[in-house]
């Protein structure tokens, strides 16, 4: 079946899709988003089931690998040392990730001029800044104001409380006069909005069922249903149409929850499936103008993928630090090493975050993110007795820097539910990122022995975290050259006039942050340019 | 799923809480039941029942953990405590596959318990709609805790 053309087709409603809507519902124009995952009601959050836990490896597993659901594609990440993650529904990953929300610093955009690696981004901090403080209005963003690692602003609710674990290790970065800070955090520490406050109740992943956590379904959505934009569930995009003649694009080809392929027809299609999900929609439409996937003249498309690839360290304290209460990755964040530093043996840097601690379930099969058991027997009795009440972790999140050779490319057997050829990731964690692991981790023992602890267990050796291919970015990069970079400096690719990207994908660089607040911080500047640039948008 | 006493027979099924008594011990001090407990075995027999691949890999272990322990001397449960360890080892090694499921489900099984929950100090029932009560810190004790990184100024590149 064919549909009338709307002015503007978002394609995904996650975290991207709902900043761009918002962004361009004052435009009056039409409207429609196409999500391939369901409404999941926040009823249906196993946060409310007796045993919440399993479902973190089953149906709820960030895992689309392990969830295995109708909506979900597989993702062959055999050729990987990190496999993504996401969630397919309205809302998107947002509403499984863990509201950690820094944001990037001013020298991230600059990692060439600055720093002689990657590419210089099109936008930077300042021109961002505002969007910034708009989406963290929107979405209700705690945290404290005066972080002497960022230019001056304040979150707009105050920080969620660090308790005894934040305490604890910011006493040990300020005995090491090192930076630290109350992380900022997508997740309410008092009622905003008509949304009630953080319960602290530790499964921040397992879906919020209060509806603290500034999942888009919650902060976005509502808003823009009631304004009118039309979404439709179940409907999963197979391919970008363009007209031969005007090389634009002419709306999409998707199978609705009918089990049939639609056609609908758009002025301007805007596609927000982040850094996996796009380039393989890109790759997977062919046509005779674009054999090599659209908008990929400069065959950019895919490559340059990155991840923050993470590792821990551990330490055990002589006192209960209770890490199961409270946000689960979000306590506080030290930026100690976040810059470059010329007598370091790598460029660039890397955050420490203190996440709390986990569920027992989870710690026994070896962390979040971590696919290794613990032992059985004495030896399981005595880590869960004598270690896992009294332990406290610092993450290495570490800045991945773009790499051609690491790609999303299309599988040429793997296909979804509907027969579309499924992602395959190729990717290694680089050297650079290597030796910023064996500082960090040197570094995190020391900030974790200065706070006390007294033994450091769990190291991450010779392995990232496998199931932590939460950030995806590069894929589609920004850039005002058409032969290195798939879009320009406002999101519009450079090949096709009236088709924009929003998402993760058009990172240039990745900084060593959380990136879900400058991607709808980036989609709402995009949706701002893109009305600043109405009269004359296609040219 | 559904739980399914009847998966195993009596012999694998005593045969199977020894292995689990062996795999979560209990700590008595702390009244923390072991792995043995009933609840653990139930879920496995669901899990077995509900997958065929599953259940014949317990099916197969099971049978290999009976052929050492016999090798060994005896009946699992006739075997001492350092005996039926080393059996497991060997049972480990023998049948990773096998060993390497069961461990899984096993820690799944016990930790989804609300009763062991509790008794590692976690709520017992669902984390919501209540949560846990954490008390915001207040805004002097913070301007305190983040006096030094105040003092010390500007971190990041300005550009």
């Amino acid at each position: 079946m064919s549909y009338e053309p709307v002015d503007v087709l978002i394609i995904g409603a996650g975290a991207a899709g709902a900043a761009i809507a918002w962004s361009l519902v004052e435009t009056r124009m039409r409207i429609l988003c196409l999500e391939q995952g369901p409404h999941v009601h926040d009823k249906d959050y196993p946060s409310r089931n007796q045993d919440y836990e399993l479902s973190r490896y089953g149906d709820f597993s960030c895992d689309p690998n392990v969830r295995k659901l109708p909506q979900d594609y597989p993702i062959n990440s055999a050729d990987s040392e990190i496999t993504p993650v996401n969630f397919n529904a309205v809302g998107g990953s947002t509403v499984n990730f863990l509201g950690h929300w820094p944001r990037m610093h001013p020298s991230d955009f600059r990692a060439r001029s600055l720093d002689g690696v990657a590419d210089d981004w099109p936008v930077d901090y300042a021109t961002l800044a505002p969007f910034y403080d708009m989406n963290d209005r929107i979405t209700g963003v705690s945290g404290l104001g005066g972080n002497p690692a960022y230019p001056d602003y304040k979150p707009p609710l105050p920080p969620i409380p660090i308790d005894k674990l934040g305490q604890t290790l910011a006493r040990g970065f300020n005995a090491l006069g090192w930076h630290w800070w109350p992380s900022d955090v997508a997740i309410l520490s008092q009622d905003y909005d008509g949304r009630t406050k953080c319960v602290n109740a530790g499964t921040c992943d397992l879906g919020c069922a209060a509806g603290a956590k500034g999942g888009t379904n919650f902060t976005y959505w509502p808003i823009l249903e009631n304004a009118g934009v039309e979404l439709k569930t179940g409907c999963r995009v197979r391919e970008i149409l363009v007209d031969e003649d005007t090389g634009f694009a002419t709306g999409v080809l998707y199978h609705g929850p009918d089990g049939q392929v639609h056609e609908q027809k758009a002025e301007m299609v805007i596609v927000a499936c982040n850094g996996v999900g796009t380039p393989r929609l890109l790759l997977n439409s062919k046509s005779k103008l674009f054999p090599d996937g659209l908008a990929n003249r400069s065959s950019q498309v895919g490559r340059n993928l990155m991840f923050h690839p993470l590792t821990g360290v551990t330490g055990i304290f002589d006192e209960p630090m209770e890490g199961f209460k409270g946000p689960m990755a979000c306590s506080i964040l030290s930026q100690e090493f976040y810059e470059s530093d010329p007598n370091r043996d790598f460029v660039r840097g890397y955050g420490l975050h203190s996440g709390r601690y986990t569920t027992p379930m989870t710690y026994a099969l070896g962390g979040y993110g971590v696919d290794d058991p613990i032992a059985w027997g004495r030896e399981h009795r005595e880590k869960f007795d004598d270690l896992y009440p009294y332990s406290a972790g610092l993450t290495v999140v570490t800045e991945d820097l773009p790499e051609e050779k690491n790609t999303v490319t299309l599988d040429p057997d793997l296909t979804d539910s509907d027969g579309i050829p499924a992602p395959k990731i190729d990717y290694t964690v680089g050297d650079n990122t290597w030796k910023m692991i064996a500082h960090g981790e040197a570094g995190a023992e020391k900030a974790l022995i200065a706070a006390g602890a007294k033994r450091i267990v769990g190291k991450g050796g010779d392995k990232v975290w496998w199931r932590a291919g939460w950030h995806q970015m590069g894929t589609c990069r920004m850039g005002s050259d058409p032969e290195r970079s798939v879009v320009n400096g406002w999101g519009r690719t450079h090949d096709v006039k009236n088709l924009f990207i929003v998402d993760g994908s058009i990172f240039v660089t990745s900084g060593a942050v959380n990136p879900t607040s400058t991607i709808q911080a980036l989609a709402l500047f995009i949706g701002d340019s893109i009305k600043n640039n109405i009269a004359n948008l296609f040219d | 799923m559904t739980n399914n006493r009847e998966h195993w027979s009596e012999d694998e099924r005593v045969l199977l809480v020894a292995i689990l008594d062996q795999l979560i011990p209990a700590n008595e001090e702390k009244k923390i039941p072991s792995a043995g407990d009933p609840g653990t075995a139930l879920y496995l027999a669901g899990i077995a029942a509900g997958d065929d691949q599953i259940g014949t890999l317990f099916a197969r272990g099971l049978k290999r953990a009976a052929e050492l322990s016999n090798t060994t001397g005896g009946a699992f449960v006739s075997l001492n405590n350092s005996e039926q360890i080393a059996v497991i080892r060997q049972l480990e090694e023998a049948e990773p596959a096998f060993f390497e499921a069961l461990l899984r489900h096993t820690y799944m099984a016990y930790y989804s318990r609300p009763d062991i929950r509790a008794l590692l100090g976690l709520l017992a029932k669902p984390t919501q709609p209540d949560g846990y009560d954490v008390p915001s810190e207040t805004p002097e004790f913070m301007a305190e805790l983040t006096a030094p990184v105040r003092r010390r100024g500007q971190v990041y590149r300005a550009c």
